[in-house]
């Protein structure tokens, strides 16, 4: 049993974003037992409750009143083994199977408990997502014994276009030195004719110290320059690796002239000493 | 069950993490040993390659030139054993292409490493050509053959391009012939990794496949050669456009979807500037 259950979780983490339904029944074709929809569900719950730097994921979701949750290390009650939502004032598990949210109960972790300042937090951050990012993202903020996580995840999933995309953020504020780090994530899925993937996972120790009024200002400006960083990445795949590994057109400037004659090529090289 | 089995694993080779794809295709083997074979022959993962002991050249692996756990070489016709190197003895049982496909197999290796030499200006290539069921490959080249070009180059130990084109020759009439070529390009680019506890990476990879048919006349079996070099020419080039746009294009929008560079604000102004212009424009 070790050995699938090492090798589904394998698949889990390689899995791309997106939809989990067509991984789940997936996996459940080959497992072909009773027991894979225990496994796989008990799988999927660690990869979402796993911090990002330990390979984990955040999962966006949809509650059962249509409003976006999220599936996180951030927002996991490990004592109680459930997921809590803030905004909602919730505690629920997750049906990975169907991809519905189940067992709700109508309050928070004992633990946690919301004032002003989060409420403030939450309102400003939601005023930056619906400016920056499009319909389909949440913003979360959490409080947690040093002070507080803030958790931006915006998807844009068009399988009907084969194209899927993923941008997971997680701000962690140190309310004592007033200082902020990130761990960001993304991942851009195109599978039409094929399987492309664009993965990028970064840590930012120490981004600055600021105050709490400036927060949500200076995450903003972080993510610019992290999203200006990865497109001028991009950029410099394509001009420093893959204009390297194989011309547009031959050195020749034309196509080749196939056939008995081909050998000419060689020839010719070798008459002008290896270039063309 | 078998089938159901077969088609989720194709399916999610599809979608996992195109990186991973030689472990996760291993592991799924693991899973379902009785696909294991069928698996191996129809998915395509990073080529492996293999030294001559003959020539002392580097040939490229596929499923195309495996007996077991041997790989025969282009260059010598031997089966190198895949992990100590050495020279198969020969055996009955191995496949090798006949005499005169033999005599082709050579010319399309040496055609093809000028090719790759012309574009690629490093890596290495290896031609795989076998005989068809219905009989020998002949010299008028009315009975064709099937084979596979393979094409590796890797820069910068991180980033590498890996051409699969297996394709098979159809005699039609007269003296024209079907050529069918199913091009796998697998590609994978990576910026160096600095040596630094934090985690901090970022790579574009995956694989684009296409199929291409093409009547094409010829006058012997040599011929076939000549054709299939430059069908797969022009694959590769139309290929490389789809690349460039997919890796570069794509994703970019994706991203710039998810999250816009500019606020929603400044956007509605640009739209709204635009759109007067466009008023203007039509006003006049």
């Amino acid at each position: 049993m070790s050995q699938v259950e090492d090798i589904v979780r394998k698949i889990i983490e390689t899995s791309p974003a997106g939809n989990d339904e067509i991984i789940v029944n997936d996996i459940k074709s080959l497992l072909n037992n009773s027991d894979s929809n225990k496994l796989i569900s008990k799988l999927f719950n660690e990869q979402y409750t796993k911090s990002l730097n330990e390979g984990g994921d955040i999962k966006l979701i949809r509650l059962n009143n249509g409003k976006y949750s999220i599936l996180s290390n951030y927002n996991y009650n490990r004592n109680y083994n459930k997921f809590f939502d803030i905004n909602e004032e919730i505690q629920f598990n997750y049906d990975f199977i169907n991809n519905k949210v189940i067992d709700i109960e109508n309050e928070l972790p004992s633990n946690i408990t919301i004032n002003e300042e989060i409420n403030n937090l939450q309102k400003q951050l939601n005023e930056y997502l619906s400016e920056y990012y499009n319909d389909e993202s949440i913003g979360m903020v959490i409080p947690f014994s040093e002070g507080y996580k803030i958790i931006i995840v915006g998807e844009r999933l068009n399988d009907s276009n084969y194209y899927n995309g993923k941008w997971v953020s997680v701000y962690s504020y140190d309310n004592e030195n007033k200082g902020l780090s990130n761990i960001s994530k993304i991942k851009i899925h195109y599978y039409e004719d094929g399987n492309v993937l664009l993965n990028n996972i970064e840590e930012s120790d120490n981004i600055g110290s600021f105050q709490i009024n400036e927060l949500i200002n200076e995450i903003n400006k972080f993510d610019t320059n992290y999203e200006t960083k990865i497109l001028k990445k991009i950029n410099e795949l394509n001009e420093n690796k893959f204009k390297n590994l194989r011309r547009l057109m031959p050195i020749s400037r034309a196509k080749i002239q196939w056939g008995k004659s081909i050998g000419n090529y060689k020839l010719g090289q070798n008459v002008i000493g290896g270039k063309y | 069950m078998s089938d159901e089995a077969y088609d989720a694993a194709l399916d999610i080779l599809r979608r996992l993490d195109p990186k991973s794809i030689s472990n996760n295709l291993s592991n799924i083997c693991r899973l379902q040993p009785e696909l294991a074979s069928d698996l191996l022959a129809s998915v395509d993962k990073p080529l492996k390659s293999l030294i001559c002991k003959k020539t002392g050249k580097e040939f490229l692996c596929c499923d195309y030139n495996r007996d077991g756990d041997s790989y025969r070489s282009p260059y010598s016709n031997d089966y190198i054993n895949e992990s100590d190197g050495s020279i198969v003895p020969f055996d009955d049982e191995a496949p090798l292409p006949s005499k005169h496909l033999r005599e082709l197999e050579l010319i399309a290796n040496d055609s093809f490493d000028i090719y790759r030499d012309l574009y690629y200006e490093g890596g290495i290539s290896s031609v795989y050509l076998w005989d068809k069921e219905d009989g020998d490959a002949t010299n008028d080249g009315k009975l064709g053959f099937d084979g596979v070009v393979l094409i590796k180059k890797t820069v910068d130990n991180n980033s590498s391009w890996d051409s699969i084109h297996v394709f098979e020759i159809e005699y039609k009439q007269g003296s024209e012939s079907i050529y069918r070529v199913t091009s796998t390009i697998i590609l994978d680019l990576s910026n160096d990794l600095t040596k630094s506890t934090k985690l901090n990476s970022t790579y574009l990879s995956g694989n684009l496949t296409r199929q291409t048919e093409k009547t094409v006349s010829f006058k012997d079996s040599t011929t076939h050669i000549a054709n299939i070099g430059s069908i797969i020419e022009d694959v590769e080039i139309q290929m490389r456009n789809m690349l460039q746009e997919v890796y570069f294009g794509k994703t970019k929008d994706v991203l710039s979807d998810i999250r816009s560079l500019e606020a929603l604000p400044q956007r509605n102004e640009a739209k709204q500037r635009q759109e007067s212009l466009i008023n203007k424009f039509e006003n006049l």
